[in-house]
């Protein structure tokens, strides 16, 4: 006591600080603690996470193979981790050993676990309990993921709308392409990615009704879906966004789906557009549907001023039925436009690289 | 006489005083920046644990070009790119930019790779230095070299822009080890927000650990003591410096080793800077300043996986140029945006990571250098009493002990990539020595920095001595 006496300031703003000091130095010497007694709790949670796998791997493996296999209990602190695990195996399998997985899942009365779990207000059980109820392919649930797939956090509800393509396509694709139009949030390649595992009749009828009420600013993001899937014909969908009046942006997304032999004309219209990036595009389109009488098109846009619509004129020449390597470096050599030429040795190559490897 | 000395004694009181509430303010900047680090780190955690399932995103990930700029890397270079090759990523090309090297760097890459000259119409969006040849490897379909003259690192940059196909970039030191999923970690950011930029990746110190088949193996702790300030040090910058800013959109700087960035941003930007030392943090400001005044909507962000490896350096001498250096960049970067700060546009930028940078970052190794050394000089001259310099160094060091324990504390609560209770308790030990002359020795590095950035002093590509601690133990020694 006598020695902490004469070390603290007798002058009182150098009390205040060493007192400042001396709290800093508290916690800090806390901190210390709380790491030793985290690394414990983190070693032990794993010791115990490892446990659990080594019990639930076996159940979830019989059950793939549709075998019987009399589960463990489920205690109310491993049921995030069962879930996971349980998620984990559902999405790494298909056809009848996932039914037996989502079977499993039924008899273990996942779905009201996952119904508890959705009522905790932090995001990782509710992330969990979502997955699971679409895993599940819990009907019953459905209203209220509807419900959660307007959730002001983009995570959640993209991960509600995934369960609801996953328990229902039919009602799920209407409400995830109504939804998408508001979402500016929600990124175009995860909703495809999910949109993908829908049947594709299924994703052309609502996609097709969805695009022909969708507002212009949200059209470019809901053409950008028409290739997810092999929905067949794509024409009627995307003709009325090649017309003249449809934004740029709108046109360049038509014109990027565009491999219709029906949109030549639309197509060599948008060639002239003022837009460069419409340019672009209607000269790769020109590649894959073009035919050879576009080559005298395409070698104007050879020299056209913005570089992007040079390269994928050149590139799209090189892959014009009928042209030979002969013929392309015929057409180069009689090319006024140095540019112009360096461009097409170089879609040249590219082509000639793609097609050896 | 005697009115002098009083005055001097009242100078010296209020310097200390001065002295001391920026010490508090600086640090009380940093545990507020911890504590968001904290609560960002929580929410990053839970919201990707569900990102590793498989079958999740398959298929939708943008290709990405690489940028790897080499200048006199002869003897590393086909190592680091046959271990970019074996990235785990789905479409990704590399773009090696040879600046210029007087060495054998090309010859190296020829002879390896099986170059071969590509007539590439070479499209010159940002002004670059003269390209010399184009050439693409027979052996690797997805690997290009660019060899052009000497125009430093940011020139290379630019060049490998131009030539680069796809729209996503990312922009890697040729000599770091990068994680064989780095880029589906980085890339996550562009996939769930679509107005994202550039993502930044964390950068962890190589030295001590062990690499196998060019990638890291195993983690571990280098022997020298100076290796293991810098990991304590690196986990403070990254895990709250650079963590704490992300939530407010106000990340200022992403590392020049290891960044994935939109290429149309930044060729609408201009691209790199060659007049500037800390290219890859102008570049960041730059991108921040130019929507944040036209107010288009956009994300920086940063990802605190761990995800690129470097070594650091291990004597006093390279370490002193790295500081210096990067102080400069620091000051560069900062003044050439200087119009951000408290601009009514500029949001959390302007009004909060800007000033925090100018006041703590820029201006903290001049007050933190004043502040020892009048100290000091005060306590030896007598004008100071013993406990008010014994109470300013506990307070100080106090401070300084706490930001390193909580940078472990971050650390402990993510990836603990330090398993073994020894290497915590090391990391321990070195928290609390860096304080004692680690610390204020690389703040008087900084304030060299900054003097040399005032007075123009120029400086070129950073040249690094490597130790060999980073050797592949399953490479083979060539011929």
């Amino acid at each position: 006591m006598s020695a902490l006496v004469y070390v603290i300031p007798s002058d009182p703003l150098l009390r205040l600080a060493f007192y400042s000091g001396l709290t800093v130095s508290s916690i800090t010497l806390l901190l210390i603690l709380v790491i030793a007694a985290l690394r414990y709790a983190i070693d032990r949670r794993n010791c115990r996470l490892q446990a659990l796998r080594t019990l639930w791997q076996p159940v979830f493996s019989h059950a793939l193979e549709g075998a019987p296999f009399k589960p463990p209990r489920i205690r109310t602190r491993e049921q995030e981790t069962i879930l996971l695990l349980w998620i984990n195996f559902v999405e790494s399998v298909r056809g009848q050993a996932r039914q037996n997985l989502q079977q499993l899942g039924v008899e273990l009365q996942f779905d009201r676990i996952a119904q508890r779990l959705l009522k905790r207000r932090t995001i990782r059980p509710q992330m969990i309990a979502m997955a699971t109820l679409g895993r599940l392919a819990s009907t019953p649930h459905f209203p209220e993921l509807a419900l959660r797939a307007d959730d002001a956090n983009s995570m959640l509800s993209l991960l509600a709308v995934r369960s609801l393509l996953q328990i229902d396509p039919r009602r799920g694709v209407p409400i995830v392409l109504r939804r998408l139009e508001q979402r500016d949030d929600w990124p175009l390649i995860k909703v495809a990615a999910m949109l993908r595992e829908v049947p594709a009749d299924i994703l052309a009828t609502h996609l097709s009704t969805a695009l022909s009420t969708v507002s212009p600013s949200a059209a470019p993001r809901l053409i950008g879906l028409v290739n997810v899937s092999h929905i067949g014909d794509t024409w009627p969908m995307l003709s009325p966004f090649l017309a003249t009046g449809q934004p740029s942006e709108t046109m360049a997304a038509a014109l990027k789906m565009c491999h219709d032999p029906r949109a030549l004309d639309a197509v060599r219209m948008l060639a002239a557009h003022e837009d460069w990036v419409v340019r672009a595009q209607a000269a790769a389109t020109l590649g894959r549907i073009g035919l050879d009488s576009d080559r005298l098109r395409l070698q104007a846009m050879l020299s056209d001023p913005q570089w992007w619509v040079r390269y994928r004129a050149a590139t799209a020449l090189a892959n014009l039925p009928g042209m030979t390597r002969e013929k392309i470096l015929e057409l180069g050599a009689r090319l006024d436009d140095r540019f112009a030429a360096d461009m097409l040795t170089q879609a040249l190559a590219e082509t000639e690289e793609s097609r050896s490897s | 006489m005697m009115h002098n000395i009083v005055d001097i004694e009242l100078w010296l009181l209020s310097l200390q005083w001065v002295s001391l509430s920026y010490f508090i303010l600086l640090n009380g900047g940093y545990i507020l920046l911890c504590l968001l680090s904290m609560f960002s780190l929580r929410h990053y955690m839970d919201r990707h644990s569900l990102d590793r399932l498989p079958h999740a995103y398959i298929g939708f990930d943008p290709p990405i070009s690489i940028l790897a700029p080499a200048y006199n890397e002869e003897a590393n270079i086909v190592a680091s790119i046959e271990s970019l090759l074996q990235l785990d990523y789905p479409e990704f090309e590399i773009v090696v930019i040879n600046d210029g090297s007087k060495d054998g760097t090309l010859q190296e890459l020829m002879r390896h790779f099986s170059l071969l000259q590509f007539p590439q119409a070479y499209w010159r969006g940002i002004p670059c230095n003269e390209i010399r040849g184009i050439y693409r490897s027979t052996r690797h379909a997805n690997l290009r070299v660019i060899d052009k003259v000497n125009g430093g690192k940011s020139d290379a940059l630019n060049a490998g822009i131009n030539a680069s196909r796809y729209p996503l970039f990312c922009a890697v030191d040729a000599d770091s080890i990068l994680q064989r999923d780095s880029l589906s970690r980085i890339v996550q950011p562009f996939l769930e927000d679509p107005r994202t930029i550039v993502a930044g990746g964390t950068i962890r110190i190589a030295n001590g650990c062990r690499i196998g088949g060019g990638f890291l193996s195993q983690v571990g702790l280098p022997k020298s003591l100076l290796a293991r300030f810098q990991i304590v040090e690196y986990l403070r910058a990254f895990l709250f410096g650079r963590l704490g800013w992300s939530p407010l959109n106000a990340v200022l700087i992403v590392s020049g080793a290891f960044g994935l960035f939109k290429k149309s941003a930044v060729v609408a930007a201009g691209g790199y800077r060659t007049n500037t030392i800390g290219e890859d943090m102008e570049l960041v400001v730059r991108l921040h300043r130019i929507n944040r005044l036209s107010r288009t909507p956009y994300r920086i962000v940063y990802v605190p996986d761990p995800i690129c490896w470097t070594e650091a350096p291990e004597t006093l001498k390279v370490l002193r140029s790295q500081r210096t250096r990067w102080q400069r960049g620091l000051a560069e970067s900062l003044s050439k945006h200087i119009k951000l700060m408290f601009h009514p546009r500029s949001g959390a930028i302007g009004w909060l990571a800007f000033p925090f940078f100018i006041l703590f970052e820029l201006l903290g190794p001049v007050v933190e250098v004043v502040g020892y050394v009048v100290m000091t000089l005060g306590f030896i001259l007598g004008l100071i009493s013993w406990q008010a310099f014994e109470t300013f160094m506990f307070v100080a060091l106090s401070f300084g002990i706490l930001l390193s324990v909580t940078a472990l504390l971050l650390e402990e609560m993510s990836f603990r990539l330090y398993a073994k209770p020894i290497q915590l308790f090391w990391l321990f030990v070195a928290a609390v020595l860096e304080n004692f002359g680690y610390r204020q020795l690389v703040g008087i590095w900084r304030f060299q920095g900054l003097l040399r950035w005032c007075l123009g002093v120029k400086q070129q590509w950073g040249e690094m001595t490597r130790s060999a601690s980073l050797r592949d133990e399953t490479a083979q020694t060539p011929p």
